[in-house]
């Protein structure tokens, strides 16, 4: 079934953004079907007229009902955003999320800029998903002006965005424990979150992965494996070296963590997703695979030999617990086949980092995506000359706070925080 | 491997807390003297990319262990020697910002962070008073906490 992310309006006629099961395409508005939800008013499409606005399931009223306001600044979550939580004291009867707090009009901003700075934008839109949003931007620059990137490139690309993967998938675990004030479990945990931010600077030269990629392929010059590949070091060893250790003691925990009933007890039936519901409002990622649809962008990656999505069933937080260990697990493997294939292949496929002449005055319009820690992140940029007429970027948070706050309606106050960093959402993604 | 099945035991042979010196070039005033061994941070996001936030995540690892140093994070403005103002304000986090200020207890410091890019200018000490320092970029947690330990008073 399709997927709806966006709706771009162009002078001529809107564009549809859809993802079929493994691919994100540009299609005219209407002329390919979506899922809509059976009689209700604000379905995805309304939702994307004005993604500005307060998402939730509206304010309740009644008897005692009053608006809880959590944020913009808390000291149990990060991120400035506010959550209109609609209560009598203990149950949460409704949520309005507010996003204008992280609004940094990033799309509008682009407009006008070179496809260079495009991509220094496209980064902006939020630290912790870089790399796939640079990835998707890149490939949409790519496939709208017809740059073909090689396969060693491709391949680099590859492990980057599971680098991402598994840094963003231990952290949320970490938050999970930390809620659950699993004290020992939680600081190691943290450990393993530095160590792979440490791997994330040994591979890209920034713990972050910013600048790591660049129009036509991986940037070699902030250094780390794209550079040393070229020069036959062994950085790439280090990589996998500390990628089997970061693997085998993330193993380690997780099994661990599994035997204590206390802290799962605290994520079981917590925020359940309706599949249905998960269809009708977009949701991607590991929040909908911990639901038992098995849809990943990562199934069409031509590079990824044999990959197949995990799934739960259950649905809860536990599920997506679970499911996003067994992901950074995977994803340990990936990065570790994916350098081996690299070495077994020698390609030398680092060129310099820098467009072709006729590329950086080449005109067109593309659509790229990538599959982020939490879901589906895709790009269209249309190019004129070089320079950035349009952007329109679809993020993985927008649907996954419209999903948190069905989810979370009927739960208390308590099960707040497993519900939400169980999704592994981001405000900073979900404004722009 | 073992399975574990009495937390309090697990890990304990191994030291992750790491003994390296902590400095740093930037020019950081320090809050004052008073708050060597006692200093109590409040981070807050007024808009950054969320670069910031997981560096002072990353903080919080067992490899840095800040309390070691009497450096703290606190979850309210009124308990904060220092407040640490990650990113650039969006227009609608002024307000709050403003309001956040107000709530500090004296004397306290500000150490505002922030992204190169977008570009923009600094803020100036007119908009965040007490400014110890303005750093651009982001700052690794080894250098995040090289700015907190002089900011402190420690350090030296």
């Amino acid at each position: 079934m399709n997927r709806l992310l966006g709706i771009i309006e162009t002078p001529a006629a809107p564009i549809d953004l859809v993802q079929a099961e493994g691919a994100v395409e540009a299609c005219a508005a209407g002329t390919v079907e979506v899922q809509t939800a059976p009689g209700q008013s604000d379905g995805v499409r309304a939702l994307l007229a004005d993604r500005n606005r307060l998402l939730g399931n509206g304010a309740s009223r009644g008897e005692g009902v009053f608006d809880f306001r959590y944020g913009p600044f808390t000291g149990g979550y990060p991120e400035a955003g506010v959550f209109h939580l609609h209560t009598y004291g203990e149950r949460i009867l409704s949520v309005e999320i507010d996003l204008a707090y992280k609004h940094r009009a990033i799309e509008a901003s682009m407009a006008g800029a070179t496809i260079e700075e495009g991509l220094r934008w496209a980064e902006a839109v939020c630290g912790n998903f870089a790399f796939a949003h640079s990835l998707a931007y890149c490939r949409a620059v790519e496939s709208a002006l017809g740059i073909a990137v090689t396969r060693a490139d491709q391949r680099l690309r590859l492990i980057g965005l599971e680098l991402e993967r598994v840094y963003n998938h231990i952290l949320v675990k970490a938050r999970l424990a930390q809620a659950a004030a699993q004290k020992v479990l939680d600081a190691h945990l943290y450990a393993l979150f530095e160590e792979a931010l440490r791997l994330n600077s040994l591979f890209s030269g920034s713990r972050l992965l910013a600048g790591a990629n660049r129009i036509g392929g991986i940037a070699s010059a902030a250094g780390g494996v794209p550079a040393a590949a070229a020069r036959g070091s062994t950085a790439a060893d280090s990589l996998a070296h500390g990628v089997r250790e970061l693997r085998s003691r993330f193993s380690r925990l997780y099994e661990s963590s599994l035997s204590n009933r206390n802290y799962l007890d605290r994520l079981h039936l917590i925020a359940v997703v309706d599949p249905e519901l998960a269809y009708e409002y977009s949701l991607t990622g590991p929040s909908l695979r911990a639901s038992g649809v098995a849809v990943d962008l990562r199934t069409s990656e031509a590079l990824f030999e044999g990959f197949a999505p995990f799934t739960k069933a259950e649905g809860d937080a536990l599920a997506r617990m679970e499911l996003r260990s067994e992901e950074a697990l995977q994803s340990c493997d990936i990065i570790l086949e994916q350098l081996s294939a690299l070495k077994a292949e020698g390609e030398a496929g680092m060129h310099e980092d820098r467009l072709p002449g006729t590329a950086a005055r080449a005109s067109g319009a593309g659509v790229g995506a990538a599959e982020s820690p939490s879901g589906t992140i895709a790009w269209r940029i249309e190019v004129d000359e070089g320079r950035i007429r349009s952007a329109y970027v679809s993020t993985p948070s927008f649907f996954g706070f419209r999903i948190f706050a069905e989810a979370i309606t009927g739960h208390i106050f308590t099960d707040f925080p497993f519900a939400l960093d169980s999704f592994g959402l981001s405000f900073a993604d979900a404004a722009r | 491997m073992a399975r574990v099945t009495w937390w309090p035991l697990f890990g304990i042979t191994r030291r992750l807390t790491e003994r390296r010196r902590y400095s740093t070039e930037t020019a950081v005033k320090p809050v004052g003297r008073l708050f060597r061994r006692s200093f109590f941070v409040y981070p807050i996001d007024v808009g950054n990319s969320n670069a910031l936030n997981i560096e002072v995540a990353a903080l919080r690892t067992p490899q840095y262990n800040i309390h070691r140093f009497g450096i703290f994070f606190t979850d309210t403005p009124r308990h904060a020697d220092l407040l640490l103002v990650l990113g650039r304000p969006t227009a609608k986090t002024w307000g709050p910002l403003q309001e956040t200020i107000a709530q500090l207890p004296r004397p306290f410091g500000i150490l505002h962070l922030y992204e190169p890019f977008p570009p923009a200018s600094q803020l100036t000490e007119a908009e965040l008073p007490n400014l110890i320092a303005c750093v651009e970029g982001v700052p690794s947690a080894e250098e995040l906490l090289a700015l907190l330990r002089t900011a402190s008073g420690g350090g030296r």
